[in-house]
């Protein structure tokens, strides 16, 4: 199997100088005027928050209402290997895994998608999150003595949303 | 010939000589030891072994006892001596701590005959000895430097000629067992002989070799260990049950001659330093179960081998639990297709051992004889790429495989080795052709985390419930034609009670195959309606109470999970299976994580200004969606737009207060939520940025990097 030298991307820092719009204390909200009852037994105590003891955020910042909180970049995976076999493959999109001998391996039990890959071409998305800093594809012949295709994919690629190998 | 047996009788006149006067000296074993002594004689010479029941590994404790040969061996509980039948000198022998025989003076009995069965009494301090044709003798060993006595105690015809070469005393009733060469459990008055047959506990001709369980011994717990000379293989058999049967226990060392002596009273222990696997207990896991595990070595698979004093069973999987995942040497490349060829790669660390493997084809919950796919391949050092074929009657859906290497060869799904490693995986089967997207992956779990004093604004601590996702779709030709949804509850920090629930947005819920709709939580099939009746969509109902599979922590603890010091890595789990009765379009299909909501659970009030809206004890009409998810038909719409809420249905708008803020979210990992009372945005600092930013900056505020380390929970 090839190996791959370790990879694993510094950490961007971002330096962000966004002005908070309306900061100032309170940010968890009123204080609970709703104070839970039940009709059957409950197996613990309400949930009671005091001004005191919310340790509120830095302030009620305005986030646009139709921001849905999640920034989830869909990601485009093209295959087309087709110059180089028809035959059924067997395609991995998956996370890498460290070995003890600090190489970065494909790690098969962590993957995003797992295809058969028929003529020698496959088109299919994955979802990254925000946190994924590097991916592996592996490509698989169903020839044992033949070595896969394998290739990374990087943030920057994640980020364009589009995915090609051939 | 002559010259041999000249040699053989030199030699053993003069070990005997150096051994009694050894023996003179020789101290008693220490009390009531744990190992079982194995004394076998290959060629010349008697060897005694040490062997530890419990993977079937043995060293060497003498290469020499000082005799040509010894047999019907028992360990005395009275003086922690070992007596045996003394083959060179024709009598009964002491064995001490050094291992050497000394000869006993018998003045009467059967003098200058041999007896290769034979057991120390706990209740009486007298050796027996069974000798085929003549019978069951005693020899009383109050003081066995005085002039000894054998007494018959019946003859072989009494007993009805048993066909046996051990047995052994049981811990607590006085009475003798042996399994004999025919696999029938016999039990032997020792006042009388009286012999009678118990049940046939292994049948010869099921397992495929003959039987001479040459060396048998008893646990405390009344469990009878048989050896058989031929193949070494070691079975256990429970006498407290009432229809006992012999359960493959260990790979042990094989002989012609073999011979074991045991404290009976001593239990048979799991020792720590073995690697055990961590499928479920259906599969025989456990020490008690005689699960598989293997005394470390330098064999193993992948780069890493733990081990551990008992297997740690699904989901309890150490390798989970303590972050370090040692079963790591099997890569499934290519999906397990039905009727289609599979490759994996196997990474051994060693040359020349074997690898033998089974995957539950048919999900009975047992690796069964048809279904071992690898058998006796020979690693080299490395990757080895390896093929098998997944059969035609393979089940689609979730399964187990095991995989076992060592430098022994023949091994099953069971049982104990003295060297290699198991490695046990869950696997999912899959139909032809089939493509799986997993999300966030299929090893790792997203989180939705929920607020519920909705529509009042609570403390925004997003832990009144937490619940990690992991998804997989199923998709052929183009179509989703079934989802798998794996839970866990990582939270749950609300006095009131919430259901939990996934609705599959514009997935109708015709297009479900409901018959085949499962849900299962710890690993316990749900019956009950799981698909929701009267709805357009599909909605699935995975719990109706969070209290009612998850508990507060011990002690002072009042929720599960979100205060200082009620931490435990234990989360209740469970796994939605849906298949679809109209495959739908992938392109078509909501995006994962879906819908997922909680609701007030039926029977229970949800605060004063719920009830004073919709009335108490809403149930359905109280539900909490992701920010601009839309709630069911079964919400009552009035709470919309009430109190802090700012939901605005005809903008599409739901679940968001003026600033924009939500009742629920999701975070792509398993995320380290904020402790009771620490608001998000204390604890995530970036989040705001993040937000008010639409997600142009700070995208990943939720990594642990980047919290507040004293506000977030810590197990």
């Amino acid at each position: 199997m090839i190996t791959f030298n370790t990879k694993w991307l510094a950490t961007i820092i971002m330096t962000l100088s966004l002005p908070l719009i309306g900061c100032g204390g309170g940010g968890g909200g009123g204080s609970d005027d709703s104070s839970p009852t039940a009709t059957q037994s409950t197996p613990n105590t309400t949930e009671t928050t005091t001004e005191e003891d919310q340790n509120t955020g830095s302030g009620e910042s305005e986030i646009a209402p139709e921001f849905n909180l999640t920034s989830i970049q869909e990601v485009l995976v093209s295959i087309d290997i087709s110059a180089q076999t028809t035959d059924k493959t067997y395609l991995s999109v998956c996370h890498l895994k460290e070995t003890d001998t600090n190489v970065a391996e494909i790690d098969y039990e962590n993957c995003l998608i797992r295809s058969v890959v028929e003529d020698g071409t496959f088109s299919g998305s994955f979802k990254a999150a925000p946190h994924f800093e590097e991916l592996a594809v592996a490509i698989w012949f169903y020839d044992t003595a033949q070595d896969p295709i394998e290739s990374l994919i990087s943030r920057a690629d994640m980020d364009t949303g589009e995915v090609l190998i051939n | 010939m002559k010259r041999t047996n000249l040699s053989l009788a030199i030699t053993s006149i003069l070990l005997g000589t150096v051994g009694s006067s050894e023996n003179a000296f020789a101290g008693a074993f220490e009390a009531c030891p744990t190992q079982a002594f194995l004394i076998q004689t290959p060629s010349s010479l008697p060897i005694t072994y040490g062997v530890d029941l419990a993977t079937g590994s043995y060293t060497t404790l003498s290469p020499d006892m000082g005799t040509t040969k010894v047999n019907g061996v028992g360990f005395n509980y009275h003086d922690n001596y070992m007596y045996g039948w003394d083959y060179g000198n024709a009598t009964l022998a002491k064995i001490g701590d050094d291992y050497q025989t000394q000869a006993l003076n018998i003045t009467s009995g059967l003098i200058g005959q041999s007896f290769y069965v034979g057991d120390v009494s706990l209740d009486e301090n007298k050796w027996y000895g069974y000798r085929p044709k003549q019978g069951l003798y005693s020899v009383d060993l109050t003081d066995p430097s005085a002039d000894l006595t054998m007494v018959q105690v019946a003859t072989s015809d009494t007993m009805g000629k048993p066909k046996i070469t051990d047995f052994a005393f049981h811990p607590t009733d006085g009475y003798l067992y042996a399994v004999d060469n025919d696999g029938f459990l016999l039990k032997i008055d020792v006042s009388d002989g009286t012999t009678t047959t118990i049940t046939e506990v292994l049948n010869e001709a099921e397992s495929g070799f003959n039987f001479t369980f040459g060396a048998q011994y008893f646990d405390v717990n009344g469990n009878l260990y048989i050896s058989n000379n031929g193949n070494g293989y070691v079975y256990k058999v429970d006498l407290n049950v009432a229809e006992p049967e012999a359960i493959f226990f260990a790979y042990g060392p094989t002989s012609q001659s073999n011979d074991g002596a045991r404290c009976a009273l001593a239990p048979v222990v799991s020792t720590t330093g073995l690697d055990f696997g961590d499928a479920p207990e259906s599969y025989s896991t456990s020490f008690d179960a005689s699960g598989p595990r293997h005394g470390t070595s330098s064999v193993y698979l992948g780069d890493e081998i733990d081990t551990e004093g008992d297997a740690y069973i699904y989901p309890l999987s150490d390798d989970s639990s303590d972050g370090n995942d040692d079963d790591d040497g099997i890569s499934f490349v290519t999906g397990l297709e039905i009727a289609e060829t599979a490759l994996i790669v196997a990474k051994a660390s060693v040359a020349n051992s074997y690898l033998n493997a089974w995957i539950d084809w048919n999900q009975n919950g047992t690796f069964d004889n048809d279904e071992q796919i690898l058998t006796d391949e020979v690693l080299s050092t490395g990757n080895n790429n390896l093929s098998f074929e997944v059969p035609s009657w393979a089940t689609a859906g979730a399964s187990w495989a095991r995989f076992r290497v060592s430098t022994l060869s023949g091994i099953g799904p069971t049982g104990g080795v003295s060297d290699g490693e198991v490695e046990d995986y869950p696997i999912t089967v899959t139909e032809e052709n089939v493509t799986v997207n997993y999300y966030p992956s299929s090893n790792s779990f997203t989180t939705v985390a929920y607020e519920d004093l909705w529509p009042l604004e609570g403390d925004f601590d997003m832990n009144d419930l937490l619940m990690n996702l992991r998804i997989a779709e199923y998709i052929k030709n183009g179509e989703v034609i079934r989802v798998e949804i794996n839970g866990k509850v990582a939270a749950v920090g609300a006095g009131f009670h919430n259901g939990f629930a996934i609705q599959l947005p514009d997935v109708a819920r015709s297009a479900i195959k409901e018959s085949a709709v499962k849900l299962t939580m710890n690993n316990e099939i749900q019956s009950g309606t799981i698909l929701e009746e009267g709805l357009t969509n599909a909605v699935f109902i995975v719990t109706e109470d969070a209290w009612a599979i998850t508990n507060p922590g011990e002690g002072e603890c009042t929720f599960f999970r979100t205060e200082g010091g009620c931490g435990t890595t234990l989360r209740p789990n469970w796994k939605l299976v849906i298949p679809m009765q109209s495959p739908v379009a992938l392109s078509e299909f909501p995006d994962a994580p879906y819908d997922p909501f909680i609701y007030a659970t039926p029977g229970y009030d949800h605060g004063q200004v719920v009830t004073d809206v919709v009335g108490s004890q809403p149930g359905r009409a109280w539900e909490v969606h992701l920010k601009n998810k839309a709630p069911t038909e079964l919400m009552n719409t009035y709470l919309l737009g009430h109190s802090q809420d700012e939901s605005d249905a005809s903008a599409g708008l739901y679940y968001l207060n003026s600033q924009g803020m939500p009742w629920a979210m999701e975070v792509p990992e398993d995320w380290k939520h904020p402790a009771e009372k620490f608001d998000l945005r204390s604890a995530y600092p970036k989040f705001t940025n993040f937000a008010t930013s639409s997600g142009a900056n700070d995208t990943d505020w939720y990594i642990e990097g980047n919290a507040q380390s004293t506000f977030i929970f810590q197990d």
